[in-house]
């Protein structure tokens, strides 16, 4: 169900993208368009927008007992997964509306009209096209690894704590989660989210050819693909691509923010993660 | 306890090699059964060690077996050791430990790798695959961009920048000009290596390491058998090996690599010796950083020092008290991975045999060292060897 627009509104930026609410209605929009109309970033689709703003309502105070969503381009389990609401149980019923533009909304009632941000960055027409192109060659089920490569049980494994930056608690954060612990025993139950956001310890960026094969497609388009190792609050790392694939350097020490990205698709699959977004 | 001596080693040439996997382990393995002084047939050897990743996985299983079905082994329990890139430098500490235990008295460790026969498409699937790849992978790193974070914050946290990793590059080309045995025969300047190709930045094409194709092979005998073979054996003194987290993030630093502190440490004391008394190193340069990081973990520079040590050209052979990488390195020489850790082996078994060509001898070198990294730290092995049993 695509709708369609009105007026300009007052946005400002979350996660890389620009939010508003109308009431009870809230929208988010990616921040770039392409003749007029917003169009996705190099690795933002609907369902990051959902999530985005599904984070910016919970940030808000705003109760969401349950999400649903009318349009199959939504991936309701992996929102389910990734923001730990539940689809279709609760009388506090909230549902996703996309835009035919690179925006939607969410509402407990019903959505007939987007609010339009002001002054989207416009994106190079020939990149945008490229990607686009590139994304759905890589989403297709004939895009299958020629040899070693993360399953999607492997991936699906994990996915509660990359998405959501679960860790064990322990005398350090204990982040990505392990099995045993020193002792040889099973790691208590006790999980704690680790900060959105973190410090740029290093970084890289990684030509084209020698970056791994699932972004063999896109990453001769990007120009390489780059890579920050960051820490959280109590000695906590971690590696993750930067958003967009912008061509930025980031300086040892610039803040940033972890935020939800597709990653690569691999066998009809879409592989979402976390990317930093240097906000220093 | 029995002591354990190097008898005979040999390796075909790294690089792109017209033999697959069977073709080349048998002439690594002939090179080796010649190099032996005397009285050697392949029918003596009790137990066999190769180190594959079994690159391109076109024989993923029972490779060992079917490598010494055809290097006249056939029957000899072996088996395939798989430690990433320090898979043979495990090979070699596991048959050296199988002498050790009195179970074998003549043992064969050795390493292959066969790279070079995908498709750039498809070997790209098989980069990148030693690591903790739900983790890293998915961050888009392969090594090349694992060792590149880690030079970058080195360069933050110590005096150091990129010229001093082009010094390694420069010295490794060189130092390797004249192996017959290398990948890449060439001499490279300061200003090209500086300016190469950016393959993640700030390592340059000349910071990286080739994908070559290769195996090597080395002949372990003990004590009480090694008169029967030879007069000159070349002695492994001790075995050090250490592991460390996979995944880069889970180390408390990124600057150096405990696992190579801990393996050097152990490789040392058992041998009774200290870094100083070392007169050349194999080192596991896959990158420059790589070799960089080890000059300081294995003692041969302090802590934040190991700029410097390149800067100065203090590992260039015959120039200061240690060479390190007298074969050219993995820069230069080559890196087979799985065939890397051995082939360390077959340099310093040479070089200590004074067999090597003449323009590469270290002068007056009593005690070679391997060091034999997998992945990005996770695994190390580190060998030390003497032309005397005992120092």
């Amino acid at each position: 169900m695509f709708l369609g627009e009105i007026a300009m509104s007052e946005f400002s930026n979350w996660q890389g993208y620009l939010v508003c609410n109308q009431g009870d209605d809230y929208f988010i929009s990616s921040p770039w368009g392409l003749n007029n109309k917003a169009v996705f970033g190099a690795d933002s689709d609907y369902n990051t927008l959902a999530l985005s703003l599904l984070q910016y309502m919970l940030s808000l105070g705003i109760k969401i007992d349950s999400l649903k969503s009318e349009d199959s381009i939504i991936d309701m389990s992996f929102l389910n997964i990734a923001s730990g609401l539940e689809e279709n149980t609760s009388t506090n019923q909230w549902s996703i509306f996309c835009s035919e533009e690179a925006m939607l909304g969410i509402s407990n009632s019903s959505l007939t009209n987007f609010p339009k941000p002001e002054n989207l960055n416009n994106v190079d027409e020939i990149r945008y096209n490229s990607l686009s192109e590139a994304w759905g060659k890589e989403s297709a089920i004939e895009n299958v690894s020629q040899g070693a490569y993360i399953s999607a049980q492997q991936y699906s494994e994990t996915l509660v704590s990359r998405i959501n930056l679960l860790a064990q608690s322990g005398n350090d954060n204990i982040w990505p989660p392990r099995e045993l612990n020193e002792q040889g025993d099973y790691y208590g139950s006790e999980i704690i989210r680790l900060s959105n956001t973190c410090k740029i310890e290093s970084w890289t960026k990684l030509s084209a050819a020698g970056a791994p094969s699932e972004f063999s497609i896109r990453a001769p388009l990007l120009g390489g693909i780059s890579t920050a190792y960051v820490s959280f609050n109590h000695g906590t790392k971690g590696v993750f691509l930067l958003v967009d694939d912008e061509e930025i350097s980031p300086e040892i020490g610039d803040k940033g923010e972890i935020v939800v990205r597709r990653i690569y698709a691999q066998e009809g699959q879409m592989r979402y993660g976390t990317k930093v977004r240097i906000i220093d | 306890m029995v002591d354990v001596a190097i008898i005979g080693a040999g390796q075909t040439k790294y690089g792109n090699h017209p033999s697959g996997l069977k073709g080349m382990w048998a002439e690594a393995a002939k090179n080796a059964f010649e190099s032996v002084d005397k009285n050697f047939h392949p029918s003596k050897i009790d137990e066999a060690f190769i180190g594959s990743v079994a690159f391109g996985g076109s024989q993923l299983g029972n490779t060992a077996a079917l490598l010494t079905e055809h290097s006249a082994m056939k029957g000899v329990p072996v088996r395939r050791v798989e430690n990433a890139c320090a898979s043979s430098g495990f090979a070699l500490r596991d048959a050296w430990m199988a002498i050790k235990s009195g179970q074998a008295d003549i043992v064969v460790a050795g390493g292959i790798e066969k790279m070079n026969d995908l498709t750039p498409e498809r070997k790209r699937f098989w980069l990148g695959v030693s690591g903790d790849t739900e983790w890293e992978r998915l961050a888009g790193l392969t090594f090349p961009g694992t060792y590149a974070l880690m030079a970058r914050r080195y360069f933050h946290e110590f005096d150091s920048t990129h010229d001093d990793l082009v010094h390694i590059s420069v010295k490794n080309h060189m130092h390797g000009l004249d192996n017959e045995v290398a990948h890449i025969r060439k001499n490279v300047s300061f200003e090209k290596a500086k300016n190469g190709f950016m393959v993640a930045d700030p390592l340059t094409l000349y910071d990286c390491c080739p994908t070559s194709d290769g195996a090597s092979c080395v002949i372990l005998a003990a004590d009480h058998v090694v008169k029967e073979f030879t007069d000159d054996p070349v002695w492994m003194l001790s075995s050090g090996a250490a592991s460390d987290n996979l995944a880069l993030h889970d180390r408390p630093s990124i600057t150096q690599l405990v696992a190579t502190q801990n393996a050097a440490k152990k490789a040392y004391n058992m041998a009774g010796i200290k870094p100083s008394d070392v007169d050349f190193a194999e080192v596991h340069d896959c990158f420059t950083i790589a070799e960089l990081l080890a000059t300081e973990d294995l003692g041969f520079a302090q802590r934040g020092k190991g700029g410097e040590f390149s800067r100065l050209g203090m590992g260039r052979r015959n120039e200061g008290d240690i060479c390190i990488n007298p074969s050219g390195g993995l820069k230069s020489k080559g890196h087979p991975l799985g065939a890397t850790g051995t082939g360390q082996a077959v340099e310093v078994f040479k070089q200590l045999k004074g067999t090597v060509e003449s323009s590469r001898i270290v002068r007056d070198a009593e005690i070679g060292i391997t060091h034999n990294v997998g992945g990005s730290g996770a695994t190390c092995a580190v060998h030390v060897f003497g032309r005397d049993r005992n120092v």
